[in-house]
């Protein structure tokens, strides 16, 4: 009893639902069978030899494609082969794709697709594989936005030539590709210097290995010989190596503003997007002078990273900006108190923002007040499409900060120097550099 | 299917590769896409020329390619359907106006839009009147109209909708109607329109596809097209060439699909009045035996068999009118019958028309002749919509449909007994007198019998059957039985007739002309029966005067717009052939006051006689038209006034030539062996009232039009086309291993069919290893290994075969041939045997 009422359903239900979807899928596929259907019938009623023969083609027509499909999906073999997964906006992603027929019959078309989630039209091509031979195909396709995106798996689709039937195969995995934010060069970037050398150090240990040595501890596999301090060692009878400082230095803070309220534009001129690409070159401006720098922001994830130096740490702020998301719910004013405690009188702290609200600029103030040295660059909201607001100049020129203002489709290199730089701070500039 | 060498070409960007780069927006596949259109457009257009439906047709190829090339450039550019649209529409009704006014002939301007302006005016009054126009203007502005139109929406759904099928399926069906009335000489654009329909399809496909990957920035093979159209075209040619090969069903059109079929027909067939005189290039009938017939012009009767016509007595011979059909209603610009009433004759009941008649024939003093006639269909024709009979039809082999004039039909209450449970034919019998032949009963809501509808043989002359109608087209090899009753009577008895009285309604039908008859036509009736009596005069007087000066010729004009036919060829034309001759002594007897009808079918003489069966051969050539005058007491008697046969057929001759005795010209020794005697009433053989089929006749097969069976070109053409592919195969085989030493490619032959019969060698195995398993597999084989070995030694040795090896593997390589092709069958079979 089940079996028969799968079959009724089968039958009634399921095959002119799937008709039905045929039909609007492929037009030409409806076309013939219904001509075919009216062509049998003719025959049939008026017995004409023309409904016959055309009853015949048509009825012949539709096996003869859907073997044709068949055969063009059938017998490839499709290597997939991708260069890296870590790259920068403005580079290429690479994929080399090669295609190998092993069918006994040429196959018309094939049209291959990487297929992706990255902004901008997926790479896709459309070759012709004749019998038992084989094609390369070299993808490069920009890209254009930071993020994690998907790469593969590889879609072939394919059909007959008189599109009645389409056939579509998969190959390969879907991989992850994460899209690092270029930064720029900021040939004139300037921010005021927190206390130097000699009005306090900043006491943290590093891995590297400097002039200040700070202590001893026991030894681990992994360390090097080099660390090891034999006169401990002997002392104590056991291995132990040395610990060292950082040389003195003031630390410095970026804070980025990622509260979805304060947010504007959309894509590649959002105040967003502007966000991250100042804090990856605030990163690699400072970074790239050894400087000790940190992050933090609060965007769909709370993002903290402690002041470092070197590569590594560039790595870590452009993987956490590849990610960063504008969709936090912690205005600057809350994150700056939150986060305040990290500001000392030997740091120099950076906030990009594009919030126009005043509140933040007491915590600012506040922390100020404690010695740090600040630096704002505000992302000019009206011309990413937001309300025409008053920038905060006055206030913070009274509080001493030297302020930059980006507006939207702006050079960063030229706006993150004198040019960009409002209010009456201006003139507590310093040679570039000296931070 | 070898890959084409382009097939590999390098990707390129999709900009256009030649010369057609420097016209905006064109590219080559849209190129193709116009060609392919334009060659299915002309197709159609060429068929329907060819068809020669008109004189006057403008050439529908000049419309064909405007309107295709107007639709392609407007689908092109970006305008809104909504807009270009209706400019599609002004430049057809321009291109229209444009050939309407060529059509209507010289003068100026304003003077051919006045001509257009007053034929249409004409026209209209013929359309909503019942009339029959001659003229065909309306039909060839019609024809353009809806031409444009056509490839207008064909054009434009194929370039801006990537949709052929809008366009392809009316542009079938125009192909249709075409065939069926040109008839095969179609088969070459069938064919073609076919074969660039499919294809078109398929480059409305690839144009989409091209579409988007243009619009996606995809790369694609620049020669894509071409190949698309090299391997389309191979399988389009296979599919086709199968589909002409096989047979087509044998199977008979479904009575009630028949039956609505000819209605439709029959309803079409009333607007061919309104189509003026429309012809084909086919050889047809002249006559179609519908309600309508017109005054065509030239014409070409053909030659082509249409009927074997038997006179199953054999002891009568001699010339004979078969009728089909008669028209009453004469229009200026063609004929139409009058109204008409159907009697249903089931089969059987002919004996007791045949009764009836003979009652009524005993009692009065007319004779006549018994023709039974075998008839046999030998050409699907029109011919077969309407039972031909020599003289009035008194016996059927079959249940038909008997129609008679509507003015004949009375009716009479219901007997006061009948009942609503009583049948018909009861109430037939309870109401009607023997001479009342019962045609329907007419019953009230609760069935109850309120009158019954006859036709009184005492009324008129004689069963007036104006058309038989067999109820479905009788089909070629079909047979059928019919007798005729063919009256003797002198002139002398025909000019006596005048003193009996002529029904009403027969004078009020049959002497009545249309006001538009000039009145010359009139007066020239009255000139030429001068003072002649009676009607038997009068009708002789007007048939000689039109057999003397009125010539024969089968190429004449067709009668201008808004003339009066009979009046063009009485004063202008002054020829004509069979139908005008025979319309002109009707018009002119009604002018002068005698009933006179047209009636249409053949006319065979005793030369038509095949030696060899003895039957009549009736051909295209035997069509003709003559002149049926009443005359009281005998009806309706033959006149013919065509003077290319003889004016006397068998009733003429016992009249003029005084042969009473003789008919049907026969022979005098068979003279007296004639069945009839008309002073002892109706003859009627035994067989006339059921001819059984005969078991020899081909009528009992049911084959039908078309499929006659395999045409010898045919199966040569496919046997040819089975060798090219077997050559082919085996040239592409043979190349594949071509340059390779003898044992390499005995090896490569090998493998491939080991493979192809899932027996691949395995990644590592040498080949000793792969033939020891698969001489394991086929046990049959022996000396396997010499094929290993000779491989070995040719392929890494570079040794040179020895002659005995060679022949070894020679002798050996049919066998294991064999042995391998069977592996791949029975793989084959495992596999269908697996899905089942």
């Amino acid at each position: 009893m089940r079996s028969l009422g799968r079959v009724l359903w089968t039958v009634f239900v399921r095959c002119p639902v799937a008709f039905a979807q045929m039909a609007t899928r492929n037009q030409n596929l409806f076309f013939v069978i219904i001509a075919l259907i009216w062509a049998a019938v003719l025959a049939g009623v008026t017995g004409h030899w023309l409904f016959y023969r055309g009853a015949y083609i048509l009825g012949g027509l539709i096996p003869i494609c859907y073997l044709w499909a068949r055969i063009h999906a059938h017998g490839l073999e499709v290597e997939i082969e991708r260069a890296t997964d870590r790259l920068q906006v403005g580079q290429e992603f690479e994929t080399r794709l090669f295609m190998k027929s092993s069918s006994m019959f040429t196959k018309l078309w094939l049209e291959i697709e990487d297929q992706t989630n990255m902004p901008g039209s997926p790479p896709k091509t459309v070759i012709t594989l004749p019998a038992k031979r084989a094609r390369n195909w070299k993808v490069r396709m920009r890209c254009g936005r930071r993020g994690i995106f998907d790469a593969g798996p590889i879609k072939v689709t394919t059909g007959d030539p008189f599109g009645l039937f389409r056939i579509t195969r998969r190959y390969g995995v879907r991989s992850r590709l994460l899209v690092l934010p270029q930064p720029q060069e900021l040939p004139y970037f300037w921010a005021p210097a927190a206390m130097l050398p000699g009005e306090g150090t900043v006491r943290a240990r590093t891995h590297y290995i400097t002039p200040n040595a700070s202590g001893v501890r026991e030894y681990y596999p992994g360390d090097g010989y080099s660390r090891i301090h034999w006169k401990s060692t002997a002392r104590l009878g056991r291995l132990m190596v040395k610990t060292f400082e950082m040389d003195p230095t003031s630390n410095i803070w970026i804070c980025l503003d990622l509260h979805r309220d304060v947010q504007r534009g959309q894509g590649d001129e959002s105040t967003e997007e502007y966000g991250v690409r100042v804090v990856a070159s605030l990163a690699n401006h400072f970074l790239q002078q050894n400087r000790m720098c940190g992050l933090f922001s609060h965007g769909a994830e709370p993002v903290v990273l402690d002041p470092s130096r070197g590569g590594e740490q560039l790595s870590r702020v452009l993987e956490s900006l590849a990610v960063a998301e504008a969709r936090g719910a912690k205005p600057l004013a809350e994150l700056l108190q939150e986060e305040g405690r990290r500001i000392g009188r030997h740091t120099t702290f950076i906030v990009v923002t594009s919030s126009m609200n005043e509140e933040w600029l007491l915590t600012l103030g506040q922390a100020l007040h404690q010695g740090a040295r600040a630096a704002v660059i505000l992302l000019d909201a009206d011309t990413f499409g937001g309300k025409e607001q008053e920038l905060p100049l006055d206030q913070l020129g009274a509080m001493g900060v030297v302020t930059y203002v980006v507006p939207a489709q702006s050079d960063l290199s030229l706006m993150l120097g004198p040019s960009g730089i409002r209010g009456d701070s201006l003139l507590e500039r310093e040679p570039a550099g000296a931070g | 299917m070898a890959g084409l060498d382009w097939a590999r070409s390098r990707t390129q960007t999709t900009a256009p590769p030649t010369v057609l780069e420097r016209l905006p927006n064109i590219d080559w596949e849209f190129a193709f896409t116009v060609a392919l259109c334009l060659g299915a457009g002309t197709a159609v257009s060429n068929a329907l020329e060819n068809g020669g439906w008109s004189t006057d047709m403008p050439p529908l190829t000049m419309i064909v390619i405007t309107g295709l090339l107007t639709a392609t450039v407007l689908a092109r550019t970006r305008l809104s359907m909504f807009l270009a649209w209706p400019l599609g529409i002004v430049a057809g009704a321009a291109m229209v106006f444009w050939q309407t006014l060529t059509l209507v002939g010289p003068g100026g301007v304003e003077a051919r839009v006045n001509a257009i302006y007053t034929r249409f005016d004409a026209w209209f009054g013929v359309a909503f009147g019942s009339g029959v126009t001659n003229d065909q203007l309306p039909f060839n502005v019609l024809v353009l109209s809806l031409t444009w139109l056509g490839v207008f929406l064909f054009g434009w759904s194929v370039v801006r909708w990537h949709n052929a099928w809008i366009g392809l399926i009316p542009g079938g069906a125009v192909i249709f109607l075409d065939l069926v009335l040109v008839g095969d000489e179609l088969t070459g654009t069938i064919l073609i329109y076919l074969l660039l329909g499919f294809l078109l399809i398929m480059q409305t496909n690839l144009n989409a596809n091209l579409k988007r990957w243009r619009s996606e920035g995809v790369e694609y093979p620049t020669f894509i097209n071409l190949s698309f159209f090299h391997f389309s075209l191979w399988a389009l040619i296979g599919l086709v060439v199968s589909a002409w090969v096989v047979p087509v069903g044998p199977y008979s059109t479904p009575a009630p699909v028949a039956a609505a079929i000819d209605g439709a027909l029959e309803r079409g067939a009333d607007f061919v009045r309104l189509a003026g005189p429309l012809r084909s290039n086919k050889v047809i009938p002249i006559h179609s035996y519908s309600r309508t017939l017109t005054f065509d012009g030239s014409i070409k009767l053909g030659d082509r068999k249409l009927m074997a016509v038997t006179v199953t007595d054999p002891r009568l011979r001699g010339d004979m009118l078969l009728r089909g059909t008669v028209y009453d209603d004469y229009e200026g610009g063609g004929w139409r019958t009058g109204e008409r009433a159907e009697i249903e004759v089931p089969q059987g009941a002919s004996e007791q028309v045949a009764a009836a008649i003979n009652e009524q024939l005993a009692e009065s003093e007319r004779r006549g002749t018994l023709v039974p006639l075998h008839i046999e269909m030998l050409a699907k024709t029109v011919a077969g919509t309407v039972i031909f009979t020599p003289g009035q039809p008194v016996g059927f082999d079959r249940s038909l449909i008997v129609d008679v004039p509507a003015d004949a039909v009375s009716s009479t209450p219901a007997h006061p007994l009948a009942n609503p449970y009583h049948s018909d034919e009861e109430i037939y019998t309870l109401t009607l007198d023997e001479e009342q032949i019962p045609v329907r009963v007419i019953r009230n809501s609760v069935d109850m019998p309120q009158s019954v509808e006859f036709v009184d043989l005492s009324s008129v002359a004689f069963s007036d059957t104006v058309e038989v109608d067999p109820g479905e087209r009788i089909k070629r090899y079909r047979t059928y039985n019919v007798t005729g009753f063919v009256p003797n009577v002198s002139a002398d008895d025909l000019r006596a007739s005048d003193d009996e009285v002529t029904p009403f309604w027969i004078d009020a039908t049959y002497t009545t002309l249309p006001v538009s008859v000039p009145q010359r036509v009139r007066d020239e009736a009255v000139r030429v029966v001068g003072d002649a009596e009676t009607r038997y005069d009068r009708a002789a007087a007007v048939e000689n005067f039109l057999r003397s000066s009125y010539q024969v010729d089968y190429k004449i004009d067709e009668t201008p717009p808004g003339r009066d036919t009979v009046d063009y060829f009485l004063f202008d034309a002054r020829r004509g052939y069979f139908n005008y001759h025979a319309s002109a002594m009707v018009v002119m007897l009604r002018a002068v006051d005698v009933p006179a009808r047209l009636a249409v079918g053949f006319a065979i003489q005793e030369e038509d006689i095949d030696p060899e069966t003895g039957a009549y051969i009736v051909n295209d050539d035997n069509s003709y038209a003559w002149t049926e005058v009443y005359f009281p007491t005998y009806g309706w008697v033959p006149f013919n006034p065509s003077p290319d046969r003889p004016a006397v057929f068998e009733t003429r001759e016992r009249v003029a030539g005084g042969s009473m005795d003789d008919p049907l010209g026969l022979d005098p020794a068979l003279r007296d062996q004639l069945p009839v005697n008309a002073t002892e009433g109706f003859y009627i053989p035994p067989e006339v009232d059921s001819f059984p089929l005969q078991d020899g006749d081909r009528s009992i097969g049911i084959l039908s039009e078309g499929e006659s069976g395999y045409q010898p070109w045919l199966l040569v053409a496919v046997l040819g086309f089975a060798a090219a592919v077997a050559v082919a195969v085996t040239v592409g085989w043979n190349r594949s291993v071509m340059g390779l030493p003898y044992p390499q490619q005995v090896w490569e032959k090998t493998v491939r069919l080991a493979s192809w019969g899932g027996f691949k060698p395995q990644p590592g195995q040498t080949p000793h290893e792969y033939i020891s398993a698969l001489g394991k597999l086929h046990r049959g084989m022996r000396d396997l290994d010499v094929l290993a070995s000779a491989y070995t030694s040719s392929r890494f040795g570079k040794k040179e075969l020895r002659e005995t090896d060679r022949e070894r593997l020679a002798e050996m390589w049919p066998v294991l041939r064999g042995a391998l092709m069977s592996g791949i069958l029975r793989r084959v079979a495992r596999r269908s045997k697996r899905h089942d």
